[in-house]
């Protein structure tokens, strides 16, 4: 019983961490451009393919792929924002979700254009692969490492924006955009940059992916994309604090209720999402409204 | 009427340490025009807003025409005849300016909620719109979009949609800021007809002491959220109270 | 004079519709019914969207309610169309009233995160309750049943004559949105649209307001899941996903979200131009969503809102006041 729960837990934290590595860039652009992006889940199957294609170009080497993969989503991301999202920012919400979904349905079949429609297989990562016994049952390595990036990159971001005057300069343009701008803060520049640090983290999360998710199909940027903006609004929109505890708390209610009660874990999920929403809409970490 | 229009016992509102109304109590008789005045921070806009539903209040009672209405929401109280106009412009602006005095006439002819019933045969609503557009003098423009008026037109506009509501209590929150002397005399010359007329009494929130004094039968002066003058004119204009107020602080005239 | 050529597009769009019944083939006529479900899903949508100003993620919840309201009645009550119609947009009204009575309570992202959470309940529940709803297969075999109208039997199991049923309901739609958009109602949506807080200030309940146009929207979806189940003798689990969701936003802004055929011509786009693509290329998304780009980006007021602009480029009187657009 006791290792049960335990490789439960420890599978709700791979998964939790997981969605945390995606939702990380969504609620990044949120908290400081105020657009939600529907486009992030793009950015992540965009990263995972560009992730596998470049590791098959030199020679299966996983972590190069991982560096330059995510680098060639931020180029996309940077057009996507300073020729496209730049000039919606003063109309009207659903402009803004529209533009962000035009370029889901462009991505999606681009990507079906040039690596076809069908699934393509993902390699394993040599040094993480297999899997190791765990109170006597046996868990994937690569689940382990990711459950040690999560928190890295949570601490990095941390760092990045509380101690760096860079951060400094996000916080500021976040929170009164105007204010920034009047003391000399390329507010347009800064904000371009942003979304691209944000499309890199998504990208991020899907290179992660290629070895973990089994499978890449076109379609996985829509099946993440939900789970990111779950986390997002549990945890309070804009709030990385809020996506971090807000994604463990997902991916734990995800494992147990898909080992206990399997059949209705999408459906509490969503109630969780509603019930945040109504209850406490700035989400369990966000300021308040 | 035995009771009063407007009774406010105790208001109290603080956000954190600061007190922007402290146990503030005032009656406001039916028929007699007042001013609200008081130097910059005094609380007039946060009176207002607590006294229209905008705020709730920390404490205290407001009681309209005898009843109770501390706790209504908004468009209970504008039913019951209280109801205000905006400093900042506060209009439809997509609208043309017929439609937009065309809702507040709806609501208070109680035809708002007619699904199928097409408003061109509207018409006892059509000719109160035109009135309403008469009295502010926007007449003309009744088919220009709200949103390519001039600044003052938008202000009349403002006031025109304050008064289509038939208001019992009307707060004006500084009616003629922005507007040129000609169209300030209009707007003080409505203002001055419908209250001898008698149907709706209005409190005006003011910094431009020459309206202030010469359109108030009363005038009642806030600092820092505590009433500190309450009388006629001549009263108010000789307190040494006041005038330590006025005096001694910065003031936008 | 603008209006004369408005009644004489409308005359030539009506005969069009018609012939299409009578003397169009079995794929036009097809296509044909689910462009007019579309637009009827799309144009009470609209009024949510458009006049109210509010993005709702869910609104796919209640066709499928629609859907299924009418297959569960069709299979388990009584085949009768008239009355699993009645059924299903029933269904879909109540669902839309408990879901947009919490709805209604926020705006904006928190509104449209709202409605994305209930429908995307509705799907699972859709999908995990197999024993009822059917789970993935959805419900088959619901029967095309004639109409009894007590004096008459309106066959409609032939694909032609279930056309002129969806044309009715179509031009019945058309009519009472028309009307709902040009009464005091409609004028005071726009207002909760350009700026609520005056509306509050008018003595009205935006909230009430907003659920009604929320409850009206989700009654229409309904009825266009209604007549879609009909249309495919069954239902489908996805027509409650939020993808679905998508496609009465996206017809509407592409036909244009401040017009009122704009739902129409939308989906008449969407629908036409996805078939004429699919012949030539399998990537239709690539298309639309560039599209849709050019739409946000340069012409927000759509097809018939740029067409719109064009004729108001020449010298026509306004039309008289009294109502709205």
């Amino acid at each position: 019983m006791l290792e049960s729960i335990v490789h439960v837990c420890l599978a709700g934290l791979s998964t939790g961490m997981f969605i945390w590595l995606v939702a990380s860039g969504l609620t990044l652009i949120f908290g400081v451009l105020g657009v939600l992006n529907f486009a992030h889940g793009s950015f992540y199957m965009l990263g995972a393919y560009f992730c596998y294609t470049l590791l098959s170009l030199m020679g299966d080497n996983f972590w190069l792929g991982l560096l330059l993969g995510p680098i060639c989503v931020c180029v996309v991301g940077f057009a996507v924002e300073r020729y496209f999202l730049r000039y919606v920012y003063h109309l009207a919400l659903p402009y803004q979700l529209l533009l962000t979904f035009a370029f889901v349905l462009l991505f999606d079949d681009l990507v079906k254009m040039i690596w076809g429609a069908g699934s393509i297989g993902s390699p394993t990562v040599p040094g993480l692969s297999g899997s190791i016994p765990i109170l006597g049952r046996h868990f994937p390595v690569y689940s382990l490492f990711i459950i040690g990036v999560g928190p890295l990159v949570a601490i990095g971001m941390w760092a990045l924006l509380e101690k760096t005057w860079w951060g400094r300069i996000i916080r500021a343009a976040s929170s009164d955009r105007e204010m920034a701008s009047a003391i000399g803060v390329r507010v347009p520049t800064l904000f371009t940059a942003v979304f691209m640090f944000g499309a890199w983290l998504g990208a991020m999360g899907g290179g992660l992916a290629v070895p973990y998710v089994g499978l890449l199909t076109p379609g996985m940027g829509e099946s993440i994309i939900i789970e990111a903006f779950v986390v997002a609004v549990i945890g309070g929109l804009g709030s990385l604090k809020g996506a971090f505890l807000g994604a463990l708390i997902i991916g734990l209610l995800s494992a147990f209720g898909t080992r206990f009660i399997p059949t209705f874990d999408m459906f509490l999920t969503f109630i969780l999402m509603a019930a945040v929403l109504l209850w406490r809409p700035q989400g369990l970490f966000g300021e308040a409204a | 009427m035995n009771a009063p229009l407007l009774e406010i016992r105790g208001l109290s509102k603080a956000f954190g340490r600061v007190v922007t109304a402290s146990n503030i109590n005032l009656t406001i008789a039916s028929g007699v025009l007042t001013s609200i005045i008081g130097p910059n921070g005094a609380g007039k806009s946060t009176l207002i807003n607590m006294l229209s539903g905008s705020l709730p209040v920390d404490s205290g009672q407001i009681l309209f025409q005898g009843t109770d209405i501390t706790r209504l929401p908004i468009h209970r109280r504008v039913r019951m005849g209280l109801c205000r106009s905006f400093q900042v412009v506060n209009i439809f602006p997509d609208l043309t300016v017929f439609d937009n005095v065309q809702i507040p006439v709806l609501a208070v002819r109680r035809r708002a909620r007619r699904l199928f019933r097409p408003l061109a045969r509207e018409a006892g609503v059509r000719e109160e719109v035109s009135q309403v557009l008469d009295r502010v003098g926007l007449a003309a423009q009744a088919q220009t979009v709200a949103s390519a008026l001039s600044h003052g037109d938008q202000r009349l506009l403002e006031v025109g949609l304050a008064l289509a509501v038939r208001p019992r209590l009307l707060f004006l929150d500084e009616p003629t800021a922005g507007m040129n002397p000609v169209e300030r005399v209009r707007v003080l010359e409505n203002i001055r007809g419908l209250s001898a007329e008698g149907k709706t009494t209005f409190v005006i929130v003011e910094h431009d002491m020459d309206i202030v004094f010469s359109l108030s039968e009363r005038v009642i002066v806030l600092h820092h959220g505590e009433i500190i003058g309450d009388g006629t004119t001549r009263e108010i204009q000789s307190s040494p109270k006041v005038r330590e107020v006025y005096l001694g602080e910065e003031v936008a005239a | 004079m603008k209006r004369f050529w408005i009644y004489v597009s409308i005359a030539l769009i009506l005969a069009g519709l018609v012939a299409i019944g009578f003397f169009g083939g079995r794929f036009v006529v097809y296509l044909s019914m689910r462009v007019l479900i579309l637009s009827i899903f799309a144009l009470g949508y609209n009024l949510l969207l458009g006049r109210t100003g509010l993005l709702s993620f869910g609104h796919a919840a209640f066709y499928a309610g629609g859907a299924y309201g009418l297959g569960l009645f069709s299979i388990h009550v009584a085949t009768n169309p008239l009355l699993g119609i009645i059924a299903g947009v029933a269904l879909a009204c109540m669902m839309a009233l408990i879901i947009g009575f919490f709805c209604v309570r926020h705006t904006e992202i928190y509104f449209a995160m709202l409605t994305l959470a209930f429908g995307m309940m509705v799907f699972s529940l859709i999908w995990n309750l197999r024993d009822v709803t059917g789970g993935d297969d959805g419900l088959v075999g619901i029967v095309r049943a004639p109409i009894s109208l007590g004096i008459a039997t309106i066959p409609i199991s032939k694909a032609t004559h279930y056309y002129f049923f969806v044309l009715f309901c179509f031009l019945l739609t058309v009519a009472l949105v028309y009307r709902i958009r040009r009464s005091p109602f409609g004028l005071v949506l726009a207002g909760v649209r350009e700026n609520d807080r005056r509306v509050e200030f008018a003595g009205l309940s935006v909230r009430n307001y907003r659920l009604a146009a929320f409850v009206i929207s989700g009654s229409f979806a309904g009825l266009a899941g209604t007549l879609g189940a009909l249309l495919e003798s069954n239902t489908n689990p996805f027509s409650a996903h939020w993808s679905h969701s998508a496609e009465p936003i996206l017809v509407s802004l592409i036909g244009g979200i401040q017009t009122f055929a704009g739902p129409i011509v939308g989906s008449a786009l969407f629908i036409v131009l996805r078939e004429v693509i699919e012949r030539f290329t399998q990537n239709w998304m690539l298309w639309f969503g560039l599209i849709l780009l050019a739409i946000i980006m340069g012409l927000r007021g759509g097809v018939v809102g740029g067409l719109a602009q064009l004729f108001r480029s020449e010298k026509c009187p306004a039309p008289p006041s009294g109502g709205a657009r």
